[in-house]
């Protein structure tokens, strides 16, 4: 566990303190969390802690509800001797503070058992106030802001779908060599074009294309060697490749195609 | 000819200037067609998340968050991915993850030297990097692809669709 000025910065939890809290909150400021325990960032504010010394429910400063909870939350908190940490459990949430040490007592815990303790009974009665302060930071943030996340942190990580926004970056597509197409299938390209003219074209050969989806273009455009063409649809029924010839009609400045069969 | 039923598919994850991560995955078929797009939303490490990862948060997030959640959302059951980052080689798949390049472009030694990678090449242009077994009919198919069409253009189409996602948020 690593302490900063201020914050607490372990694998599990970072929460913030306000400045000057003191070292009556060490123990706090060095809670660990136990797995699966995790504050977001969230400033922790110290707020009307009152001196009290009777028993554990008895906290001043605060309303019966609240301080009904602090009641029972201790009840369910134990020492664990061999490991020399105090656990208890908040609702829902598992916290442990390690060292612990009674105010003014300089005295670490570290008995088995509230019943078994060999601490002198100002001790215990110093330990539950002690403690409550410390839950008091806890407990006013957590029923008002603090949540616990048991999930990894980058978990809500949204994935989405658009066949639209792929759709409208242009493909593209190198002209191949004229070798695998026989003569007789390029001047049927060819003649597929001329046929189409009602004027004598001077025609500028741009280049073969492979496997360009027909019926699917949106927008076509040439460069150099490549074609490029965008897509109005990805629905892949009835959707037909070809291999396509283009030229470029200097007469007219437009471009054409036709289907090529290869071979 | 390829396959033409069979699909594969192309992941990246683009790390913007403002260290926005966002990624995206192109199920294409053999003609390079996508039938597929699926991508991340933009997210932005906090200071937090920094702190807690240290100098594994790239990877982390790359490899084990948005290469991961992109794999398992695809509907499509491609018969491999190609990605182009050595790095979400390590990204746990049920489709074989292949790092695609052109022999051109220089691949360092620290790159390729992890004992886990097995590196192969794909006719004379392009060099392959995986991590498990490639089956011959997954390389066959591979490499009759490559000759079918620029293997490579579409990682140009997704990474423009990933700045441009990122733009519109």
């Amino acid at each position: 566990m690593k302490k900063e000025t201020g914050t607490i910065s372990v694998i599990e939890t970072d929460f913030w303190f306000e400045a000057g809290i003191g070292d009556i909150y060490s123990p706090i400021a060095e809670a660990v969390t136990k797995e699966g325990f995790y504050i977001q960032e969230t400033e922790l504010k110290i707020t009307d802690l009152e001196e009290t010394s009777s028993a554990l429910c008895s906290v001043k400063g605060f309303d019966s509800e609240t301080a009904g909870r602090f009641d029972q939350i201790i009840k369910t908190a134990g020492l664990e001797a061999e490991a020399g940490v105090f656990s208890f459990e908040t609702p829902g949430l598992g916290v442990c503070i390690s060292d612990f040490t009674p105010p003014g007592t300089g005295t670490a815990i570290f008995d088995e058992s509230p019943e078994e303790t060999s601490f002198l009974m100002d001790q215990i009665i110093s330990f539950p106030l002690y403690f409550v302060k410390g839950i008091l930071v806890y407990t006013e943030e957590l029923m008002e802001g603090v949540r616990a996340k048991n999930e990894p942190l980058f978990a809500t990580i949204k994935i989405n779908a658009s066949d639209r926004v792929i759709a409208q970056f242009p493909m593209s597509r190198l002209s191949v060599s004229r070798e695998s197409y026989s003569t007789g299938n390029i001047k049927n390209a060819l003649t597929f074009i001329l046929d189409r003219m009602n004027h004598k074209p001077r025609l500028r050969w741009i280049g073969i294309f492979r496997d360009v989806p027909i019926n699917r273009i949106k927008q076509l455009t040439f460069s150099e060697s490549t074609l490029s063409f965008t897509l109005n649809s990805l629905d892949r029924r009835s959707i037909y490749v070809l291999d396509v010839l283009a030229v470029f009609d200097e007469v007219m400045e437009k471009y054409h195609i036709a289907p090529i069969i290869r071979g | 000819m390829p396959d033409v039923a069979s699909v594969f598919g192309y992941l990246g994850i683009e790390k913007k200037s403002d260290e926005t991560y966002v990624g995206g995955i192109i199920i294409s078929d053999s003609y390079g067609i996508p039938v597929e797009f699926k991508y991340t939303e933009p997210i932005k490490p906090t200071n937090l998340q920094k702190i807690l990862y240290g100098k594994s948060i790239e990877k982390y997030l790359t490899v084990d968050v948005l290469s991961k959640k992109l794999i398992i959302s695809i509907q499509e059951k491609p018969r491999f991915i190609l990605v182009r980052d050595l790095t979400l080689l390590q990204t746990q798949s049920k489709y074989p993850i292949i790092f695609l390049d052109s022999i051109k472009k220089e691949t360092t030694d620290a790159d390729t030297s992890d004992e886990r990678y097995r590196t192969d090449m794909i006719g004379k242009e392009y060099k392959i990097v995986y991590v498990n077994n490639l089956t011959s009919d997954e390389y066959q198919w591979l490499t009759s692809i490559s000759k079918e069409i620029d293997i490579l253009e579409p990682f140009s189409r997704l990474k423009e669709a990933l700045d441009y996602v990122c733009s519109i948020k």
